[in-house]
């Protein structure tokens, strides 16, 4: 016996599966208006409904992923890692940290030693904590367990004998280059966030807002990967192409993808758009970013020597001075 | 009709074990996927798109097999090609200004949405909030609740989950429904995307 909650569910049932009369779809139409339990219950059905769909949905990518490693007998590959792991810059900082850190507390004993101990480790390593800190305590170690399970084997490689010279001059230079990168990597971040502060639209798009209206939307509501979906949609044909084009590389800034990220920066400077030098900034930054820092210093030594913009003049002068420290 | 469309038409109709069985063998026709890439092709599309639209029109079909929305009216097969060609329109329209019209037709208006990037993500963020969802159900009322509302007829329902009456079915719904209420009322996230599914009038 189906009891009152169950007829009302029934109810709700069959009008949603159209199997009432119009008179009855009619009453029930005004008695949900009313009846909050009943909308309630309209919502429950709905609900499950939904979730029909996504079990069968579900099943059917189960059952075609099956079908087709049994006609290729391949199985789907593993998930890539995530792109952010390209950069992996996060064994350097650490090997640096641990640089920094041995060179503090083994002085002593290399002063005991015979001059051929590098103690140079000491005084090379304290004019680094203008990105240190902030960078090393910001590695993001719980995001990715598999960075993290790297961290102890690089602390396993602390010698237990006194390092050579030479391996200590290479972990130097890595360090730096880690710096440097991460230093390039803060000062793209400001310029992103600065991005996403000018004057940008903050209202939810309506129907029939332009691509690149929903695309400023997500970026500066930080849901970066519908901003991208949505930019990289907007063709070249569209009179908000170049636009968009800007507004991705800074969403794929702010995803660190620089790979991504450059070409778009070498086609927009291609066709001399108003604020090149700040793009050329950039690009500058994102290819030290990205490890290429030949081409990165050499658009930013350019930019420090020539460059008309007073506010990118000064970026790229400091990022330099950094470097030469 | 040729015979071999006749067989498959049948054993979709049949349901069960020989539906599956058709439809996996269609899944796994190399000459139906290369006759979905020439028609994609002359469309305009790649060889790429045309095997995109192979896999996504399959899930589609699949869905429409299991509503009862194939009839049989026409061939598996050119049922089949015609959603993917429809799948392949639908990706083709790049901008809402070029589908966005005046009209008060609301499901011709969602019709012309369909497939645009960013509600195709928001479809996705629903959907994993909807797994969320499933995750609090039993195994028990997810067969149900998928079986109770696909075309899987009461009988075959009531075998497969030893209930002694066809009737228990919905009573067994129902009480999931229930149970699940309660769940989601303790994840403020869960309670504002079935609110959003009330009675609006």
């Amino acid at each position: 016996m189906m009891d009152k909650d169950d007829k009302r569910f029934l109810l709700i049932d069959n009008y949603l599966n159209g199997k009432l009369s119009s008179e009855e779809e009619a009453e029930v139409e005004a008695q949900l208006k009313h009846d909050e339990e009943l909308s309630e219950i309209y919502a429950l059905l709905r609900l499950e409904r939904e979730m029909a769909d996504v079990l069968l949905e579900n099943a059917i990518e189960a059952k075609m992923k099956a079908w087709k490693t049994e006609q290729t007998g391949i199985k789907e590959p593993v998930e890539l890692p995530k792109k952010k792991r390209k950069i992996n810059w996060l064994p350097f900082v650490i090997v640096g940290l641990v640089v920094v850190l041995a060179g503090v507390f083994y002085t002593p004993t290399f002063l005991e030693e015979p001059a051929d101990s590098p103690s140079s480790i000491g005084p090379q390593s304290s004019p680094r904590p203008v990105v240190e800190p902030p960078g090393a305590e910001q590695t993001p170690k719980a995001d990715d367990p598999k960075e993290a399970s790297e961290a102890p084997t690089t602390k396993e490689s602390i010698p237990s004998k006194k390092p050579t010279a030479s391996k200590e001059a290479e972990k130097i230079i890595d360090d730096q280059a880690s710096q440097l990168r991460q230093l390039a990597m803060a000062q793209l971040e400001e310029l992103s966030d600065r991005m996403n502060r000018a004057g940008r639209t903050t209202k939810r798009p309506v129907k029939g807002a332009t691509l690149l209206e929903r695309g400023e939307f997500y970026f500066q509501a930080n849901q970066l990967d519908s901003a991208k979906l949505v930019l990289e949609t907007i063709s070249e044909e569209v009179d908000d192409y170049l636009g968009a084009q800007e507004l991705l590389v800074y969403t794929y800034i702010k995803t660190k993808d620089f790979n991504s990220a450059i070409p778009i920066l070498v086609n927009l400077l291609e066709l001399e758009p108003i604020d090149e030098e700040q793009l050329r900034l950039c690009l500058g930054l994102a290819y030290v970013a990205n490890s290429q820092e030949k081409a990165g210093f050499d658009i930013l030594e350019t930019l420090s020597s020539s460059g008309r913009d007073a506010k990118v003049k000064e970026v790229a002068s400091a990022f330099l001075e950094e470097q030469q420290n | 009709m040729s015979l071999d469309e006749k067989e498959l038409l049948r054993k979709i109709q049949e349901g069960g074990e020989a539906q599956e069985e058709a439809i996996k063998q269609m899944f796994s026709n190399a000459e139906l996927l290369k006759k979905v890439i020439r028609t994609i092709g002359k469309m305009g599309g790649t060889k790429e798109d045309g095997e995109d639209a192979f896999q996504e029109g399959f899930k589609r079909f699949f869905k429409h097999v299991m509503n009862g929305n194939f009839r049989g009216e026409s061939t598996p097969t050119s049922y089949f090609i015609g959603i993917c060609k429809r799948w392949w329109l639908d990706q083709r329209k790049s901008s809402y200004q070029k589908r966005t019209v005046l009209t008060n037709d609301l499901e011709k208006m969602e019709k012309e949405f369909e497939g645009a990037p960013d509600l195709i993500m928001m479809e996705k963020e629903r959907k994993s909030l909807i797994d969320e969802m499933l995750a609090l159900l039993g195994e028990r009322c997810k067969e149900v609740i998928q079986m109770g509302l696909y075309n899987v007829r009461g009988k075959e329902i009531k075998e497969k989950l030893n209930l002694s009456s066809e009737a228990l079915v919905k009573k067994i719904r129902y009480r999931c429904l229930k149970q699940l209420r309660a769940l989601i009322g303790e994840k403020p996230y869960l309670e504002a995307l079935l609110k959003s599914l009330r009675y609006d009038g």
